[in-house]
């Protein structure tokens, strides 16, 4: 019966809703803005003990030549460390830096195709919360190293790209990209602290009107840039109600192309009574991806999001 | 004017033709009983005269009227259809399912007036099945459905009333029950046309008999003149005695035994 | 029976007056009865003007036509098709929007293409499954259901093809399926109003004929009932008031099958008492969902879709008790 599709899309649904990086749960556990290892600045000596986000300690045997990931973020640090050379395999989601898409793909929205793995031999896999356990469970019993990363604010971002520095003997190139990103963020506090904080809406879905609420970086991004998240009291991602929407009457809505067409987004009900759009304070930042995943990008989205909020602090 | 005249009447089904230039005439009121063996036609016939099936070539005339000149609701006034007990699982009652033999004279838009309900209250009296009327029809037995059935045909008013095989697979007293109703309705003025599996229960209550064999007549006439060895025998290739039914004087079939025959070594 | 039927009319209409006061008076923000009427006599807040003028106005009424239609639809195909499992969906109507809104979704058209897209394709769909099934001049009922579950089918493979290669889009396709009001404005009210009303109304002249086509296609016909004309008439205009249901609110599950369901045991299978009924009892079914799916979780929203859902399983389960005690009964 065709209600049956209803039950069969929700299931779709569960798989997705992780891929799009905005979680429903808060983590389990906090994990610590503390880096697993020394605090060494240097090169990396294996065999290499980490602690992955799942709490294992697994061991890197020696300096992979041959990883796969099978996060976007992931990806795009590996890239920016300067081991992209070593990335032999990577989802259908991956898209920075633009190379990515010529490499071999070995996962979809489903999760990882063990086959196109193996054929890839290779001596490293990262995995998200996106990959599933069960998954990561098969990889491991098939005789991978497997090494699970998930990051769900900037501080948790920046203690992957340490991990994945250490792991991938880039260290030093992961400490200055974490110095650019603390750098870049004190700069937009000092730029926007002082300033009144402006109540803003995030749309990222307009049909059905989708928001980010706390425990996403959406929400964390508004606050860093000076502004405060009207979704900000729910968790996760959420169908909002319009009808709140126009009694709060936020100065700013942010969106994405994500959500569809400028043109289009203005016209819909509820919407179109907000004071942003009625005084054109209505902006798309460029690539969603930069407010979503745990990248060094994230800060490039931050930037966006204070200049949209903040646009004097930035004359 | 002969109530109803069939003329030439060929039919049949994608490229199997059924029934071959079939003519009749039948000019007063009766109880006609039609019979055969499976597939020679019988229901190809039925469905022809009632306009349902369209014929590949000749006709069919109610008192001097072409059926195919008549509208669908026209043909309804003339001819009421009772097919074979088709379950539905909706809880009507049969007060409203009789009723909806009114339809052919009401239109889309009429609603149902006193008169419509004295008319069913009537045909439902003739039929006994007044006092069913407000049991829901699909929890009724099968002989009383009929009779519910035979009812909705007769709010009609029709001036024929085809029947196909409506006492096939009722009990004998039901049997009975609904061959002497449909003999008293003929004898009230409406042709009757019963398509019947029983060649006993046919020779017994019907005026007259038409064999069927292979979509023609093979023989039509009263009970006693049709129902010979010769024709069962051709029509449903069988060996048959005929004896006296001797509460009603009307041939009575009773197969003959085989006779044993031997298996041949191959 | 008629003295019964004509008791239960007004109270009807007054539950659907009723739940419409609630449901324009419920939401993340609550607007009192009152200022209701305040709003309507132009006075108000300015707020709660907008909420109420351009958001929750044109949604109930929306939900309700809705409602009414998708029960009335599913009061007609249950006789048509002789089966009270049947629904408005069934012969494939929902699948068809559904790989419209899907295209239009993927190609970024808006929220006004994704309800145009999603209407084309729901007519189409039906129209090639009437091809499929016709067979000379005339289409059984058995052959539409057919043809309708293979075209489904067919659809639901390609829709879950495309989500496989867009995997961008894939939330935003499976979030329009679940059904929902949330975004409903007077511009779709104004579309569908009067399709749904003018197709209602359509559908209920043939109510009589649909009574005789239940108890027997070869019934009808020999009762004067053109059945051909009835069965082309309840499919098209069925089909037109599913798919305009269908492009505004997602795929609404429930709706059709169970209001008819609950109308009949009320008042009985008469389609010329039953129709009415199933269009206000279906309407108050979907207004009070869409009150609740504002409400239960406020001020997040919940698809309404998944709230006619929740009540099919319970509905189904009390469908199978009933059966099981009239089959032991016997």
């Amino acid at each position: 019966m065709k209600q049956n599709k209803a039950l069969f899309f929700l299931l779709i649904l569960l798989l997705v809703l992780p891929v799009c990086a905005c979680s429903d749960h808060p983590p389990k556990q906090n994990r610590e803005s503390t880096p697993a290892g020394p605090v060494v600045i240097g090169k990396t000596v294996y065999p290499l003990k980490v602690r992955d986000f799942m709490e294992r300690e697994v061991t890197i045997e020696k300096l992979p030549q041959r990883i796969v990931s099978l996060s976007p973020s992931t990806t795009e640090t590996l890239f920016a460390l300067q081991a992209g050379s070593r990335v032999v395999g990577v989802t259908n989601y991956d898209d920075y830096p633009p190379e990515v898409l010529d490499l071999p793909k070995v996962g979809n929205f489903k999760g990882p195709n063990i086959e196109a793995i193996v054929q890839q031999k290779p001596d490293l896999i990262f995995a998200s919360d996106k990959t599933g356990k069960e998954q990561i469970e098969v990889l491991e019993k098939a005789g991978f190293t497997v090494v699970m990363l998930q990051a769900r604010n900037i501080a948790q971002t920046m203690d992957s790209i340490r991990t994945i520095g250490q792991i991938t003997d880039s260290q030093e190139q992961a400490h200055t990209i974490i110095q650019d990103m603390n750098n870049k963020i004190s700069d937009i506090a000092a730029k926007t602290g002082s300033l009144p904080r402006i109540k803003t809406y995030y749309l990222v879905y307009a049909s059905g009107n989708y928001t980010a609420g706390s425990d996403t970086f959406i929400d964390e991004l508004i606050t860093l840039s000076g502004g405060e998240n009207v979704a900000g009291d729910m968790t996760g991602w959420v169908k909002f109600s319009l009808e709140k929407l126009v009694e709060i009457n936020p100065p700013v809505i942010i969106t994405s192309p994500h959500a569809g067409d400028l043109k289009s987004i203005v016209t819909l009900p509820g919407i179109k009574e907000t004071k942003a759009v009625k005084e054109g304070n209505i902006h798309m930042i460029s690539n969603e991806n930069i407010v979503t995943r745990s990248s060094p990008r994230i800060v490039l989205g931050l930037e966006e999001m204070a200049r949209y909020l903040h646009p004097e602090a930035f004359e | 004017m002969p109530l109803l005249q069939i003329s030439n009447l060929s039919a049949g089904y994608l490229k199997k033709e059924v029934l071959n230039a079939i003519s009749i005439e039948i000019n007063k009121a009766q109880f006609t009983g039609i019979i055969g063996a499976n597939g020679c036609g019988k229901t190809t016939l039925l469905k022809n005269i009632s306009g349902y099936h369209h014929p590949w070539g000749g006709s069919v005339h109610i008192s001097g009227k072409d059926i195919r000149k008549m509208s669908i609701r026209e043909r309804a006034r003339h001819i009421g259809y009772v097919p074979q007990d088709i379950p539905f699982d909706f809880a009507f009652k049969c007060f409203d399912l009789v009723m909806m033999g009114r339809m052919p004279h009401l239109g889309r838009f009429k609603k149902e007036s006193g008169a419509d309900r004295e008319i069913v209250r009537d045909s439902m009296e003739l039929t006994h099945t007044w006092h069913l009327k407000d049991r829901i029809a699909t929890e009724l037995s099968g002989g009383e459905r009929q009779r519910v059935y035979i009812a909705r045909a007769l709010t009609q008013q029709p001036k024929i009333m085809l029947l196909d095989e409506p006492v096939s697979h009722l009990d004998i007293k039901y049997q009975v029950e609904v061959l002497d109703l449909l003999k008293e309705l003929s004898s009230r003025g409406i042709l009757i046309l019963a398509v019947l599996h029983d060649i006993n229960l046919a020779s017994q209550f019907c005026d007259e008999i038409m064999i069927m064999r292979e979509g023609n007549i093979l023989s039509r006439g009263k009970p006693a003149e049709v129902i010979t060895p010769q024709n069962i025998g051709s029509a449903f290739s069988i060996d048959v005695e005929i004896f006296d039914n001797p509460c009603t004087q009307t041939p009575y079939v009773v197969p003959r035994k085989k006779k044993k025959t031997r298996l041949k070594a191959v | 029976m008629k003295l019964t039927n004509r008791s239960l009319l007004v109270p009807s209409l007054m539950l659907l007056f009723l739940s419409v006061a609630v449901s324009l008076s419920s939401g993340a923000v609550s607007i009192p009865l009152k200022e209701i009427v305040t709003i309507i006599g132009g006075g108000g807040s300015e707020t709660n003007r907008i909420i109420l003028l351009s958001l929750r106005l044109p949604r109930v009424l929306e939900a309700a036509m809705v409602g009414a239609g998708l029960s009335v639809v599913g009061t007609f195909f249950q006789g048509l098709l002789r089966n009270p499992m049947a629904d408005p969906y069934v012969l494939g109507v929902s699948s068809g929007a559904a790989f419209g809104a899907t295209i239009a979704i993927i190609l970024g058209l808006g929220v006004l293409g994704v309800g145009f897209t999603a209407f084309f394709f729901a007519l189409l769909t039906i129209s090639i499954v009437y091809i499929i099934a016709k067979n000379g001049p005339k289409v059984t009922m058995s052959s539409m259901l057919l043809a309708g579950i293979a075209i489904s089918a067919f659809m639901y493979s390609v829709i879950s093809l495309l989500m496989l290669f867009n995997h961008n889009e894939l939330s935003r396709i499976v979030f329009w399926t679940m059904g929902s009001f949330s975004l409903t404005g007077w511009n779709d009210v104004f579309f569908s109003a009067p399709l749904i009303t003018a197709g209602c109304l359509i559908m209920y002249l043939f109510a009589r004929d649909m009574n005789a086509i239940i108890t027997g296609d070869e019934i009808a016909e020999h009762l004067g009932v053109n059945t051909e004309l009835v069965k082309r008439v309840v499919l098209s205009v069925g089909s037109l008031i599913t798919a305009a249901s269908v492009s505004i609110g997602g795929i609404i599950g429930f709706v059709g099958l169970i209001v008819p369901h609950i109308a009949r045991l009320l008042v009985g299978p008469d389609n010329r008492i039953l129709v009415p009924f199933s269009a206000v009892f279906g309407a108050i079914f979907l207004v009070v969902t869409d009150t609740l799916a504002r409400t239960l979780l406020a001020p997040a929203e919940i698809p309404a879709g998944i709230i006619t859902a929740t009540c099919g399983g319970p509905f189904f389960l009390y469908l199978l008790v009933k059966t099981k005690i009239k089959n032991e009964g016997m």
